[in-house]
């Protein structure tokens, strides 16, 4: 047992109040004469033992509770008999998780953030609470959870300069990995005296859910029969957490012509428990602002925002969508902004290559005349040829290769397919009315430029034709504006007889197949799959009229072709747009092999990268993607590429648990082993009582409470019986 | 000890004697005496000697009325006699340590006012010219006056009332049992106490009398303490006849004490009722003449 406050203890003294008072009283108690004493010491006699008995009880009651009241002020620690507790000689080894999110930034206007006060906390813990001989490790806690201090470190000084200097990401939370890494290092250091402190916003949505669930808390639990865990909340007050927030959905297409106008879809949320009358507005290269649209956002509630600007100058261009929340007091400032990177070209070069025997397909006509409706609208510049001629022709000149017509293919035709595919390339293909299925299947198979296995041809008669489902297109397909049939009914059109496709089951990114849109009889109408830094589509039907009256209708065939082409043809450029996390890729030319490539962040630090020469070619990678904002690669001959990273849309809800201790407890952490705290003060108590052990002037005070309860009643019972 | 005792004044403070005056003393019992009068006597008829007269009180027999005088002076007059009564009372009066007890609200100790009742009664038996005695009693008779029916025998009861406490525990039974062999002739025995005694001792004593055909009076003198136990925060109390001190929290044992003492005044009570005992409780906190004149009013009723 040891004291916080052992001067009290000298006022315990003050116990002996009572038994003076009962002497004193005894002393100088009236004196009366008494002539009936025969029958008080008749009466006496009779409760003489019992009022002893009760007397002292009283007695012993009052100076209970002075005691116990003393005792709390002088702030008792019970140290645990079952747990060894490290004192003067034990060492503790501390692992501290930074929660460095970007919900971290929440801030009342005037006053600290939680970030803010999270590295206070650290500092306090690094420079005063842990002692000389303690060592420590700091992880981060951003999604991708990184060690900031890999430890155990002894030196505490250098620790805490280095979370000085540590800026926060634009990361998400994630409980799960960072408790991973914890029970990680804990296992791996093994340290008789662990503690685990983490300072976080105590922010709900990164907690796992699901099938994560499962693990966490057997994760949680292990932790906690490791180390005592002490849960500092750095975040506002539930009721002070309004955010506003806009997140940029992926453009439907990046890759622009200045005829073809952008699709920057934005989602608008109220993350608030108020009603919030939002305005969002769009600027492009810098501009002022524009295009004022008007939201009124009921409490934790979103909308979508649709865009459509046009770009008629060539080159890249970098935009942002921004909200204000007029009277609302946003706190987290950062996802007020949105930003998004769209490349516009004059025109997208596209090689339409017709297979079939001449005059048995009009394929090309219908292409023609979607690509070239008129004289004045030019997004594509078509190339017509008529048979495999492209084993000469460099393919890497187009954006996009259309083949149709297919009945069959070469092995070496497929072969240089799959290579300027792999190099980025956009590769649709239309069947021919007579497709050799095995051969096709065989040849386009074995250079895995396969979407889906072609089974067979299914016929049926005009009554019964099939159409496609718009309701098959999923939110995050490149097609998704044809799910709102209101603009564009991709259903008009019907289909006799089409391809049965049995999409691969291979589930590995490279070989990764989606099934775009369905027919209406359940059986995929155009499945894409990835090939290196490039895309294959596979139509079910052919791009003529023989098998289905698709490119009759214009209103239908010529929006459909051009976003499929549009997100073709951005092939590797496909991914300017990313959330933060995501890697930079590059396809480079061969000249650019093993060149130092340099990236310049939005925080304009510049990082310098090697690119690599692979199976695809001379690429390039990024991985250090935790800042949203604009990213500059440069590529050596006067080349640059923009990039964007957009903020996850999760760590806008700044939610917290309403009550962590019982989270964490629920999740497995022994009771005894955690402690919750939400000041620097807290902080400090709780590594004294991790230090010497339970503080008992709760408990203490309750006994008083209690004894106080009985203490009056006995008082009145024996004094008035 | 301070001397206790009892001035002239008090004792027979006119006022008080002359409401008493107005109700009569009449013995329970058929007197033996040979004086007809006030006194309803078996001897009634027997020649006696005229001495004086006084006036008529509602009550008196008519018969005794001088119609001479009336005739004379247009007012009523009783004509007395020499031998009217011969009822010889004994006052026993206890002056035992604890009588002297003396209430914070009272105004006289309980010998006080015991010495003032037995003098007011003393003063009207005299004047009715019955024989009054007096035997001031602790552990056994320390004084005993004969009973006399001289005027001025009064002064010397009232002299003997004022005697020194005698510092003992009091032995009524004892004394009751001296008493009734002393008292030879029919009489009326007035007992004065606090009672705090052996009761079986008391009601024997008073058996003793009763058998030897004496009147026998109780007069009960408890002090209101006594009766409520009023005290509130912790007190000694100290026996006033060498009992042991007690502390005590009275409160936590009031309850137990007013059982014990009702039970005793009952135990009394009963004893009284039994053996055709008046039992007269006289607190110190009342007046003296409202108990008295109380109990000699109901006496009057029951034609006594």
């Amino acid at each position: 047992m040891s004291f916080l406050n052992p001067l009290f203890l000298g006022a315990l003294a003050l116990a002996l109040i009572p038994l003076l008072i009962h002497l004193l009283r005894r002393r100088k108690l009236p004196v009366v004469k008494w002539a009936a004493m025969e029958f008080l010491l008749q009466s006496q006699r009779k409760q003489r033992r019992r009022i002893q008995i009760e007397e002292w009880l009283l007695l012993f009651i009052r100076m209970l509770i002075i005691s116990c009241i003393v005792l709390a002020l002088s702030r008792p620690l019970l140290k645990s008999i079952v747990v060894h507790i490290p004192g003067q000689n034990g060492r503790v080894y501390a692992v501290i998780v930074l929660d460095n999110s970007l919900s971290m930034s929440q801030r009342l206007p005037g006053s600290k953030s939680a970030w803010d006060r999270a590295k206070a906390d650290t500092h306090q813990l690094l420079t005063r609470l842990l002692q000389q001989g303690d060592s420590v490790s700091i992880l981060l806690m951003n999604g991708s959870t990184v060690n900031l201090v890999e430890g155990p470190s002894f030196d505490l000084n250098a620790a805490s300069r280095k979370v000085a200097n540590t800026n926060l990401s634009d990361g998400s939370t994630d409980y799960l990995t960072a408790a991973r890494m914890v029970l990680n290092r804990l296992q791996k250091v093994n340290a008789p005296y662990p503690e685990v402190f983490w300072i976080s916003d105590d922010q709900r949505v990164g907690w796992p859910q699901d099938k994560n669930l499962r693990a966490s808390n057997g994760i949680w639990k292990r932790i906690s029969k490791i180390a005592p865990i002490t849960w500092v909340s750095a975040g506002l007050q539930p009721a002070d957490r309004n955010n506003i927030a806009v997140h940029l959905q992926s453009p439907d297409r990046e890759l622009v012509t200045p005829d073809l106008p952008a699709h920057i879809q934005a989602t608008v949320s109220n993350f608030s428990p108020r009603a919030a009358n939002i305005v969002a507005e769009m600027s492009i290269d810098g501009g002022t602002p524009a295009q004022p649209q008007q939201i009124h956002l009921d409490p934790y509630s979103s909308s979508n925002l649709l865009f459509t600007p046009y770009f008629p100058t060539p080159g890249e261009h970098t935009g942002a969508i921004s909200v204000s929340s007029g009277a609302l007091i946003d706190v987290l400032a950062k996802d007020n902004t949105a930003d998004f990177v769209i490349k516009s070209e004059d025109h997208i070069p596209v090689l339409v290559d017709d297979l079939s025997a001449a005059g048995t397909s009009n394929a090309s006509f219908w292409l023609a005349a979607a690509l070239q409706p008129d004289s004045h609208i030019h997004i594509f510049s078509p190339h017509f040829l008529a048979g495999t001629q492209y084993n000469s022709t460099p393919l890497s000149r187009y954006a996009t290769v259309i083949l149709t017509g297919v009945n069959s293919i070469s092995p070496s035709e497929a072969a240089a397919l799959a290579t300027y595919t792999r190099m980025g390339g956009g590769v649709l293909i239309f069947p021919g009315a007579h497709p050799n299925l095995p051969e096709l299947n065989s040849v386009l198979n074995a250079n895995d430029i396969l979407p889906a296995r072609l089974s067979n041809i299914q016929q049926l008669s005009s009554d019964s034709a099939v159409t496609l489902d718009s309701g098959s297109i999923t939110s995050s397909s490149p097609l998704a504006l044809f799910k709102d049939t209101s603009q564009v009914d991709i259903g008009s059109s019907h289909f006799s007889h089409y391809i049965r496709m049995v999409p691969s089951t291979d589930s590995s990114p490279s070989g990764q197949t989606i099934t775009l849109v369905k027919f209406s009889s359940g059986y995929p109408a155009l499945v894409e799959t990835r090939v290196g830094l490039g895309k294959v589509m596979f139509f079910a039907s052919t791009a003529d009229t023989s098998w289905n009256d698709l490119p009759k209708h214009a209103a239908t065939w010529l929006p459909l072709l051009y976003q499929i082409l549009a997100d073709l043809s951005s092939g590797a450029d496909s991914h300017r747009n990313l959330q933060i996390g995501d890697p930079i890729q590059l396809s480079l030319p061969l000249a650019a092999s093993g060149r130092k490539i340099s990236v310049t962040l939005p925080n304009n630090q510049v990082i310098t990268s090697n690119s690599v020469l692979g199976p695809n070619g001379v690429s390039f990678q990024f991985n250090d993607t935790l800042q949203a904002g604009i990213y500059h690669v440069h590529i050596p001959g006067g080349a640059s590429e923009t990039f964007c990273v957009n903020l996850p849309l999760q760590e806008s809800d700044l939610k917290p648990f309403t009550d962590i201790r019982t989270k964490l407890i629920t999740a497995g952490v022994t009771p005894s082993k955690l402690t919750t705290v939400s000041t620097e003060k807290e902080l400090a108590q709780a590594v004294k009582h991790e230090r010497y052990g339970q503080e008992l002037w709760r408990t203490l005070i309750l006994i008083a409470i209690l004894l106080l309860f009985i203490e009056s009643p006995l008082a009145r019972y024996i004094g008035r019986r | 000890m301070e001397t206790k005792s009892v001035s002239t004044q008090t004792a027979a403070d006119p006022q008080t004697l002359a409401r008493i005056s107005k109700l009569e003393l009449r013995a329970r019992t058929v007197m033996e005496g040979l004086i007809s009068g006030m006194h309803r006597s078996p001897h009634r008829g027997s020649s006696v000697e005229f001495a004086q007269h006084r006036d008529y009180v509602p009550g008196d027999e008519i018969r005794h009325i001088d119609w001479k005088v009336y005739a004379r002076s247009d007012r009523f007059h009783i004509k007395q006699f020499e031998e009217e009564t011969n009822l010889k009372a004994i006052l026993l009066l206890d002056i035992s340590t604890s009588m002297e007890y003396k209430g914070q609200t009272s105004a006289l100790s309980k010998r006080e006012y015991a010495s003032v009742s037995a003098a007011a009664i003393a003063s009207l038996l005299l004047r009715q010219r019955d024989s009054v005695g007096l035997a001031l009693f602790s552990q056994n008779i320390q004084r005993y006056i004969p009973p006399s029916s001289a005027p001025s025998h009064l002064r010397i009861l009232l002299d003997a009332m004022g005697m020194e406490s005698s510092g003992t525990k009091s032995g009524i039974g004892e004394t009751l049992h001296d008493i009734a062999e002393r008292m030879k002739r029919r009489g009326i025995a007035l007992l004065f106490s606090d009672l705090f005694t052996d009761i079986d001792q008391l009601l024997r004593g008073m058996r003793h009398l009763k058998h030897k055909r004496h009147e026998v009076i109780l007069f009960h003198v408890l002090d209101a303490d006594e009766i409520t136990f009023p005290f509130k925060n912790a007190t000694r109390f100290e026996g006033l006849e060498d009992e042991e001190a007690l502390t005590i929290e009275p409160n936590a044992i009031r309850k137990q004490y007013l059982e014990a003492f009702s039970e005793f005044v009952k135990q009394v009570e009963k004893g009284c009722r039994e053996m055709g005992a008046d039992y007269v409780q006289l607190r110190t906190d009342l007046p003296v003449d409202t108990t008295l004149s109380k109990y000699l009013a109901s006496r009057s009723a029951q034609g006594k």
